[in-house]
């Protein structure tokens, strides 16, 4: 499997580059299938979130180095921004590494806020996204399901994530340091998307009970509003509201900042020195950074605000990151013997199948030379017999597995299997197992989309 | 025993307190008390600041008593005795404050400035005691011990607006450093402001009236106490404090500004105790 890996992410690359690169929801089919259509791309998954763009992609070359040039040129072409600006910031992993990088990732090992637990529910969309689009197939869908467990184990077996602060408990304690009780604190939501509500419901059960909603649909301005307790309003007359608003939430998919400096002085000249909460979450960024400069103004983004919820977080969960990581390691383990011995895989079945079919065959004989004989005597031959064959074929098997795991580690993957070929030979599987082989990779990968693939609890808490 | 020794022992006491309160800022923020927690949550450290601080009052009362024995006036008749009375002023405005809420940042701010009120006493220990009768007279008593107590409801004012500027400085860095957990919200700060000037003014009112009626009654010569500069200081600082009022109340002014106008009012009062008085002489 020529797994590559290009992305970007919070650790290196600033807002101002991420931004440039991201991509909304409704663009992410569309992203996907130009990708999946680039000469050499078998299989391809996007994974975007605010804080990473990441590219997973099953390539024909085997070369790193070609691999590595041709996402960032596709990150490139696609997205128009020039390969300068963002290159420094790129990283580049292949095979076992981007295996390895995924489950960190959906472990919420990788996230600013250690532990975060919404990174789970992005990555299944990724997968859900890349199989919708036919980009999915047979090495990327177990290596995002592999992702899945490993980040579910994660979750449900340590305490990483009771050690996280939410980007809405950033803003939360943010929004106390100013405002001490938010009781009186009046919010405004721009944009009714999931990130608004989670930031805007961990406000609400702080005590802010004025909640006015705008979205340029109006009804699901209306809906949110529902969902918070508060009121909707029209888009269009959310300048006016910021005159008397103290914590706006802004998290639309405008392309360009929704409020400028230039809009908020008039704005700011009537509210006579009263303190204004911004919360930008959205990438790209809403409010115009400048904005931050002005007196009384409090503007944080979605960087800032993770980097007080890390803070918060800090030193609370070493043990539990340990543990996590020793999770993500085995899993990955885990995975990528279940990929190389996949190719043998064929061949296993073929000889146990065979042994089953010739124990059986001899019980037939048996039980027809055999005078009459108790079901309980039959059934203990009958066993025994099935025990004989299973035992025949466990070395054989255990040491192809091995053989598999193996020479495919040496060797980059590149399939080697020297012992499969000598058990074709001597247990006469070769004509037979070939084209089973070949069957399958021949075939579309028909799998039900992700929630069937793994089964996901809902996540109780889903924090941003 | 001389009070000067004891207002040693108090300055000792009133610095523990505020190195006990100040103590919070430098250890884990974590530990700092959240907007409206209880006492549960306060830092080690911060706990026996209060103990510290109510032993300093009491010894600080004790102190104003053996000056009182000792010079047989009242405790204004000299600058020794005044800036002691001011330091007590100062400790007493906040421990009040400490009984409805915790914030320990303020209480090392404000009990710094006792201490140094206190010290600054301390170093005219040996100025002259008045021997006029006049200052023993219950209206002079009542004239200073307003002005001193508007004085230390200002004190109070100016280090919520300095903790409000650092904090507020704090958030638009975004400075994850947690010394904005450690500081109080600005809106508390601002309205501990507001309602310490809304007290001080009257007082200071009072204290400015109860002066001129004073002047009247003697039948001194009013010009004279006019063109004192402590007199001067004393109408500049309650301009001050009424511009900060009318732009609150009457033109709904909040935020950084208003807190440079009690920062100004910080170092403007203190003029009060520095520049000279020819009509208000301890001799």
């Amino acid at each position: 499997m020529n797994l590559a890996l290009v992305g970007l992410s919070h650790h290196h690359a600033p807002i101002e580059v991420r931004e440039k690169l991201s991509c909304p929801d409704h663009m992410l089919g569309s992203a996907l299938q130009a990708l999946h259509a680039r000469q050499g791309v078998r299989e391809a998954a996007l994974l975007f979130t605010c804080n990473r763009t990441e590219i997973y992609a099953v390539l024909d070359t085997v070369d790193p180095d070609s691999a590595f040039a041709a996402l960032r040129s596709h990150l490139s072409a696609y997205h128009n921004v020039p390969e300068p600006l963002f290159s420094p910031y790129l990283y580049f992993k292949s095979r076992d590494e981007a295996a390895r990088h995924l489950a960190r990732v959906a472990s919420g090992l990788d996230s600013l806020v250690l532990g975060e637990t919404q990174i789970l529910g992005q990555v299944r969309n990724a997968l859900r996204a890349a199989q919708q689009a036919g980009a999915a197939g047979r090495d990327l869908i177990p290596l995002f399901e592999h992702a899945l467990t490993c980040g579910k184990r994660v979750q449900t077996e340590t305490t990483l994530r009771q050690g996280s602060l939410s980007i809405g408990t950033a803003a939360v304690d943010l929004a106390t340091r100013i405002f001490g009780d938010l009781t009186d604190a009046r919010a405004l939501i721009l944009g009714a998307g999931k990130m608004s509500e989670l930031t805007a419901n961990d406000l609400v059960s702080s005590g802010v009970k004025f909640v006015l909603v705008a979205n340029r649909t109006y009804e699901k301005a209306v809906e949110l509003a529902e969902r918070l307790g508060g009121k909707a309003i029209q888009y269009d007359a959310f300048p006016e509201n910021l005159v008397t608003a103290d914590i706006v939430i802004s998290s639309t998919a405008a392309p360009h900042p929704i409020v400028t400096r230039e809009m908020l002085q008039p704005i700011l000249r009537k509210r006579k020195g009263k303190p204004l909460f911004l919360i930008d979450i959205a990438v790209p960024r809403d409010i115009e950074a400048a904005v931050g400069d002005i007196d009384n103004v409090f503007l944080y983004n979605i960087d800032d605000l993770q980097e007080v919820a890390a803070e918060g977080a800090k030193g609370r969960a070493e043990r539990a990151q340990t543990q996590a990581e020793s999770i993500a390691d085995e899993e990955t383990t885990r995975f990528l013997a279940r990929i190389r011995t996949r190719s043998v895989t064929p061949v296993l079945a073929r000889l146990r199948s065979q042994a089953g079919k010739a124990a059986n065959d001899r019980l037939a004989v048996l039980r027809s030379r055999l005078g009459p004989i108790s079901d309980r005597d039959w059934e203990i031959i009958a066993v025994q017999f099935r025990s004989l064959a299973d035992e025949m074929v466990l070395a054989p098997t255990l040491r192809l597995k091995r053989e598999a795991v193996e020479a495919s580690a040496a060797a980059g993957d590149a399939p080697q299997y020297e012992l499969a070929d000598a058990a074709r030979e001597l247990f006469g599987l070769a004509e037979e197992a070939q084209p089973l082989l070949e069957d399958r990779a021949a075939q579309p990968v028909a799998r039900p989309i992700v929630e069937d693939a793994v089964t996901l609890e809902p996540l109780q808490e889903v924090k941003l | 025993m001389n009070s000067a020794i004891l207002a040693g022992a108090t300055l000792f006491l009133y610095m523990a307190a505020a190195a006990c309160y100040g103590a919070v800022l430098f250890l884990d923020a974590r530990a700092a008390p959240s907007p409206g927690a209880g006492a549960g949550s306060a830092p080690r450290a911060a706990r026996f600041g209060r103990p510290l601080l109510l032993l300093g009052i009491l010894l600080n009362i004790v102190v104003i008593g053996a000056l009182c024995i000792a010079t047989h006036r009242s405790p204004f008749a000299s600058e020794y005795g005044t800036l002691v009375v001011s330091a007590w002023a100062i400790a007493v405005v906040y421990a009040g404050l400490d009984f409805r809420a915790k914030l320990p940042a303020l209480g090392a701010v404000s009990i710094l400035a006792a201490c140094l009120m206190l010290f600054w006493g301390l170093v005219h220990s040996r100025g002259p005691v008045a021997e006029t009768r006049l200052l023993s007279q219950r209206i002079v008593s009542l004239h200073v011990l307003a002005t001193v107590g508007s004085l230390a409801l200002f004190a109070l004012a100016g280090a919520c607006a300095g903790l409000y500027i650092l904090q507020s400085r704090q958030l638009k860095s975004h400075g994850a450093g947690n010394l904005f957990r450690k500081l109080p919200p600005l809106a508390t700060l601002d309205s501990l402001a507001y309602h310490a000037v809304a007290y001080g003014l009257p007082l200071l009112t009072l204290g400015l009236s109860l002066g001129i009626l004073y002047v009247y009654r003697s039948g001194l010569p009013s010009n004279a106490w006019w063109l004192d500069p402590k007199t001067i200081v004393s109408f500049v600082v309650w301009l001050l404090y009424i511009v900060y009022l009318s732009a609150r109340l009457a033109a709904g002014w909040r935020g950084v500004r208003l807190q440079y106008i009690l920062l100004a009012g910080l170092v403007i009062a203190p003029m009060l105790y520095l520049v000279p008085g020819p009509t208000h002489q301890f001799r």
